[in-house]
């Protein structure tokens, strides 16, 4: 069986806040416990509403937000452990791409800089070799060598995802976390960045972890899908068999909720009642179970665990 | 029978230092008593400018010709004091961004109670209590609390139930949501859709739905209008636009759309990006993205004309009702 590129082991990171001089600390469990393991090669996507942990967990894994507890592998280290020194090496291999491609690229700086800014910090070659792999690499994602001396600005939404994505790349990463990239873009520029992603990803033999709160784009770009509820993973599965055979709970409402391009579809759609609790003060028990169409006594004071059904298909849930 | 609303020709522009830029390109639209209309298109398309201007929310530097009829009455020559009757009693909009649209500093049951105060000349008490029962309409639980509290104290599904109740205060007979559910998460998207289909059905509101959405469209729709640059591109029945797509661009945004669905090895993506508006193809708009370009659509813009099966295209594959 080949070594997991990524193994994620009950990863934790709780925020503490404080209301006023005298007030009481307040413990927001962003992350509450995550396992997940990731093999060289595939796509793997957390899938959740907003808060639920998605984002700090993928932080946590580059070590960009400390995590409280947990252990981080990327082969076979702990990087959580690794000196500031030795974390630098790692991120050689573990790259981000951001959200909105309108904030996370510097203003003031030309495409050409922003690219190869990655390679001086890591040391990478002389100046001209810096300069050509900048050029290959502007145009491995689409875009033409006239474009590095322009800046940010000039472009359109997903012209600037392909900047964020090249940047990324440029250091010939095994691992990109990429959290939440197409949300920001248009259906058809959309589709353009995820074939770009799938082809890249073929070209570099690379590693994706995915995070996403779009349960369609997911299905399409992924291999494996982990589910999030308020920080913690509720069900773990493959593609097909999360899509076809959800079985947690929330996971069915999740996918119940999605409109479909069909009009003639027959809705059975799922409703969950209320609100996402807070993450501040979250249900005992399931944290799912006041939302729950299912609910049981037990799901009211014990914590269910992850369990195996089927070969791969992980939930965490009461029911049987 | 009139139509609820009647847009012809409708052309905005922005005076912008000296220029003045397009930005609505001659649309027409028809909304029946009851009907829900959506309009698709992607950012930049001219969607939520086509429904401010019904609204007439828009800028001093917003210039509008042609016409839009509400119940037969011109909107645009109506003046300011006319048009603020028709507002929030008549016609009520909701709008995307909860949080932005409603009064941080007024508590919900005033934000509420304005349009009752105003239009219905009901008393504080009487437009407080129908506040209560709005919300409540709306399934907002502690619906008695909620009227004395503010909006940052609400979720953005419970502040989005809020501006429907607000919207529906005064019984309106059309109602123009904007992109309601898009800054909401799809479990709470479920339940703002159910709400507007339960409000829709009670009321027999006729409604205009903004979205970029097509998962959305083909649940809450009847009619579709697919906007591309400004342009209506095609108009259709909304199980015709799914099942029988025209226009180039109607096909490309259903085929650029991973499904939930279905598996796809690849998605066909459209080349490209939206024109920008001071460089706006002289022909057809779509012509530098659209796969099937001819001679002619780098030359002259097609109309907007009705093809076989009953919608309207704005493509010179169909033009003289034959396809090419």
């Amino acid at each position: 069986m080949t070594k997991p590129l990524l193994e994620i082991k009950s990863l934790t990171k709780h925020f503490v806040s404080k209301k006023g001089f005298f007030g009481q600390e307040k413990v927001v469990r962003a992350v509450d416990g995550v396992d997940l393991t990731i093999y060289p090669g595939e796509t793997v996507s957390i899938v959740g509403e907003s808060g639920c942990g998605k984002s700090t967990t993928g932080r946590c894994i580059l070590r960009l937000i400390e995590p409280t507890a947990g252990e981080v592998f990327f082969e076979g280290r702990d990087i959580c452990k690794l000196s500031p020194a030795d974390l630098r090496g790692v991120r050689r291999d573990m790259q981000l791409v951001f959200q909105d491609p309108f904030a996370s690229l510097n203003p003031r700086k030309t495409v050409g800089r922003i690219l190869e800014d990655p390679l001086i910090v890591h040391g990478i070659g002389t100046a001209q070799e810096r300069q050509k792999r900048v050029e290959e690499i502007i145009e491995i994602v689409g875009l033409s060598k006239q474009h590095l001396s322009r800046f940010p600005h000039e472009f359109s939404g997903g012209q600037r995802q392909r900047i964020g994505i090249a940047r990324a790349l440029i250091l010939r990463p095994k691992l990109i976390v990429a959290d939440e990239p197409v949300s920001a873009l248009d259906v058809s520029i959309q589709a353009q960045i995820l074939n770009l992603m799938q082809d890249l990803q073929k070209e570099f033999q690379l590693t994706y972890l995915f995070i996403s709160h779009d349960l369609s784009v997911v299905r399409h770009i992924s291999d494996r899908v982990a589910v999030m509820y308020l920080g913690r993973v509720v069900e773990v599965a493959d593609k097909e068999s999360l899509y076809r055979n959800p079985t947690h709970p929330y996971t069915q409402a999740l996918l119940s909720a999605v409109p479909v391009p069909d009009p003639k579809r027959e809705l059975q759609r799922i409703i969950l009642e209320g609100d996402l609790p807070s993450p501040s003060n979250p249900p005992a028990g399931c944290t799912f179970h006041p939302r729950c169409r299912s609910c049981m006594d037990v799901c009211r004071s014990e914590i269910p665990l992850l369990r195996q059904k089927e070969e791969g298909h992980w939930v965490s849930c009461h029911l049987e | 029978m009139a139509a609820m609303l009647h847009i012809d020709q409708l052309r905005t522009s922005f005076a912008q230092s000296g220029k003045s830029l397009t930005i609505i390109d001659g649309v027409s639209l028809t909304v029946q008593a009851g009907e829900t209309v959506g309009i698709v298109g992607e950012s930049g398309c001219g969607k939520s400018v086509t429904s401010l201007s019904i609204m007439r929310l828009l800028g001093k530097n917003a210039e509008m010709t042609g016409s839009i009829r509400f119940e037969g009455k011109e909107l645009l020559t109506l003046s300011e004091k006319e048009m603020q009757k028709i507002r929030g009693n008549e016609i009520a909009m909701i709008f995307q961004e909860p949080m932005t649209s409603l009064n941080p500093l007024q508590t919900i049951g005033k934000q509420i109670g304005e349009p009752l105060r105003r239009h219905l000349g009901l008393s504080k008490q009487a437009a407080k209590e129908r506040a209560v029962q709005l919300l409540r309409e709306v399934g907002i639980p502690r619906a008695e609390e909620i009227v004395g509290e503010y909006p940052h104290q609400l979720s953005g599904g419970m502040r989005q139930r809020v501006m429907i109740a607000m919207a529906m205060a005064c019984s309106p007979k059309l109602l123009i949501a904007d992109e309601p559910t898009t800054a909401l998460d799809v479990t709470i998207q479920a339940q703002i859709l159910e709400l507007m289909k339960k409000v829709r059905a009670e009321n027999h509101t006729s409604i205009v739905l903004i979205t970029h959405d097509l998962g959305v469209v083909a649940e809450m729709c009847h009619r579709v209008i697919v906007m591309y640059a400004g342009q209506i591109v095609e108009e259709a029945e909304v199980t015709k636009l799914f099942e029988e797509p025209k226009h180039p661009y109607t096909k490309g945004l259903l085929n650029s759309m991973p499904s939930v669905s279905v598996d796809a090895e690849r998605l066909e993506a459209i080349p490209g990006s939206v024109p920008l508006l001071h460089e706006m193809p002289a022909g057809c708009r779509f012509a530098p993205r659209c796969s099937h370009v001819m001679d002619i659509c780098r030359e002259q813009n097609p109309q907007l004309l009705p093809v076989e099966g009953g919608q309207k295209c704005r493509c010179w594959l169909y033009q003289e009702g034959d396809e090419r």
